[in-house]
């Protein structure tokens, strides 16, 4: 079984997507055997009002919630994210929150953010921090948004040992800094997503489930916007047993995101 | 064959994994430059890399293919150095790097001299407009390197790493003229859309695989793009297997 924990539908403002809808992710999937994935809206990343973002994902998968697991994207600087945080959860059944501190400009060490984390440890929510989501590269011209600083993750990662944050598309290079940065602290996940984070000759995926343990790494692709067969291809070139393989593959994501096998 | 037209000489000791990998990632032969680590770089840098590279691909023939590395701004002296390399260590094209803008005058014997030999010249590429270009200025971008095809349309260049970093889109576009301009897969970028706009724009007997040494990532995505098998065949093997047939030493 395949679970991904780093997918997005919805508009992306800077090009044009495909799969990008609940049928089309549902394709894409089939195609490279993943069986199920937390999706959160990728209109909400530029959205001022993400909550549209979050109601747009919501009636999307209005026929596909028993494969594809929504998150709610909170920009705890918006007014109303907390009612918003609330429908999303209490109604619409979204098993986490994803957080896009550069896009939505704010700090995850600043006061509103710590209100969400608050909240998120109360109601034992998994936190996926969206380093970024574009190759830097590719930005856009006039919008040059840069990875979210690990500086400002090693702290709430310390502050909030009660929180799971599962970092999406963080090059090797961060997880390794974190990782230096906080050897005892277990609250934090580390998915393969970026592009700097390889398998086979460079094997970055191996030196991470080296140093914090396949039960600490996780699939994830950045599909669409990305092949999650690239991803997959990471796990699959890495040498792992086959406890760690499943680890990573799907037990991890399903014990996060309360998901029955 | 499975050829990657775009591959690095790792450091020593990395490079039996990097063999081991590429073979068990099914490439069969890699197309590996030895560049200097600063440029531009001086003539005893690149024979050096040029000699390092030989040693190497002496050893490894199964698997390894070279290409010679100049710094055109040293004109009759790289030129030697590039004819020597074919013909006598038998390396299989050219890499140029930044030492040198693709458009400056000092590159074009080189060119005319891979169309005399028949081989490859592999051109390392931004895919970026100029004008947001960061330093060094000496860096060319595809259309540039589209510019330069078009001058010499009996010469086989290519453009590097498609997928290295920058905006792709662009990068395609901007060749989509240049008809004898190669471009290959290589580079980190792995977005979704990036191999099938090639394909549709370029056409798949534009262009060939390379990894620019993220070995799984650049092969998967060929693999994942949603072209047509023959396409896949193109891109991987029979694109490649043409050029090395349009040698003439």
């Amino acid at each position: 079984m395949i679970i991904d924990v780093n997918a997005y539908l919805g508009q992306w403002a800077f090009r044009r997507l495909r799969f990008n809808t609940a049928e089309g992710i549902l394709k894409l999937m089939d195609r490279a055997g993943i069986d199920s994935a937390a999706v959160s809206s990728i209109s909400a990343v530029t959205y001022r009002n993400v909550q549209a973002g979050n109601e747009e994902l919501h009636e999307m998968l209005e026929a596909s919630r028993d494969r594809l697991i929504s998150l709610a994207v909170i920009n705890p600087n918006y007014a109303g994210w907390e009612d918003d945080l609330e429908l999303c959860i209490d109604e619409w059944d979204m098993r986490g929150v994803k957080m896009h501190p550069n896009y939505h400009d704010y700090k995850l060490t600043g006061g509103n953010a710590a209100a969400l984390l608050k909240i998120a440890a109360k109601r034992n929510l998994p936190i996926f921090i969206a380093v970024r989501v574009e190759d830097e590269r590719q930005h856009h011209w006039l919008m040059k948004v840069p990875g979210v600083p690990m500086i400002e993750i090693a702290e709430v990662i310390r502050a909030f040992p009660n929180v799971n944050f599962i970092l999406n598309y963080i090059h090797f290079s961060e997880a390794t800094y974190l990782m230096n940065m906080l050897p005892k602290n277990e609250n934090f996940y580390i998915d393969v997503t970026a592009h700097y984070m390889m398998g086979s000759f460079s094997q970055g995926v191996a030196k991470t489930v080296k140093r914090i343990g396949a039960k600490r790494v996780l699939f994830g692709s950045g599909m669409p916007l990305r092949y999650p067969e690239v991803a997959l291809n990471k796990i699959n070139t890495t040498e792992l047993n086959e406890e760690e393989r499943k680890l990573i593959l799907h037990m991890n994501a399903a014990k996060l995101l309360r998901i029955s096998i | 064959m499975i050829i990657d037209w775009h591959a690095h000489l790792p450091s020593p000791n990395q490079q039996d994994s990097f063999l081991k990998w590429a073979a068990k990632l099914g490439i069969d032969k890699l197309c590996m430059s030895n560049l200097a680590s600063s440029r531009p770089c001086s003539i005893e840098d690149f024979i050096k890399c040029n000699n390092e590279m030989a040693e190497f691909f002496k050893k490894h023939q199964d698997q390894v293919l070279a290409y010679c590395y100049v710094n055109p701004s040293y004109e009759e002296k790289a030129l030697e150095e590039f004819e020597m390399c074919i013909k006598e260590y038998d390396f299989v094209g050219l890499k140029l790097y930044y030492d040198c803008h693709c458009l400056d005058p000092r590159v074009e014997p080189l060119i005319e001299k891979s169309i005399e030999l028949g081989v490859p010249i592999l051109w390392h590429a931004a895919q970026i407009q100029r004008r947001y270009m960061p330093p060094p200025i000496t860096t060319s971008n595809a259309a540039e390197i589209a510019e330069l095809s078009q001058r010499f349309p009996d010469a086989m260049l290519i453009l590097g790493h498609i997928g290295g970093g920058g905006d792709w889109e662009w990068g395609i576009k901007a060749v989509k003229n240049a008809e004898n301009l190669f471009v290959d897969t290589s580079g980190s970028g792995t977005e979704l859309g990036m191999i099938e706009m090639a394909v549709k724009e370029l056409g798949a007997d534009r262009l060939l695989f390379g990894t620019d040494n993220q070995l799984d990532v650049g092969i998967s995505k060929i693999y994942a793009a949603d072209i047509s098998e023959e396409e896949k065949k193109m891109i991987l093997k029979k694109n490649g297997e043409k050029i090395l047939k349009r040698r003439r030493v």
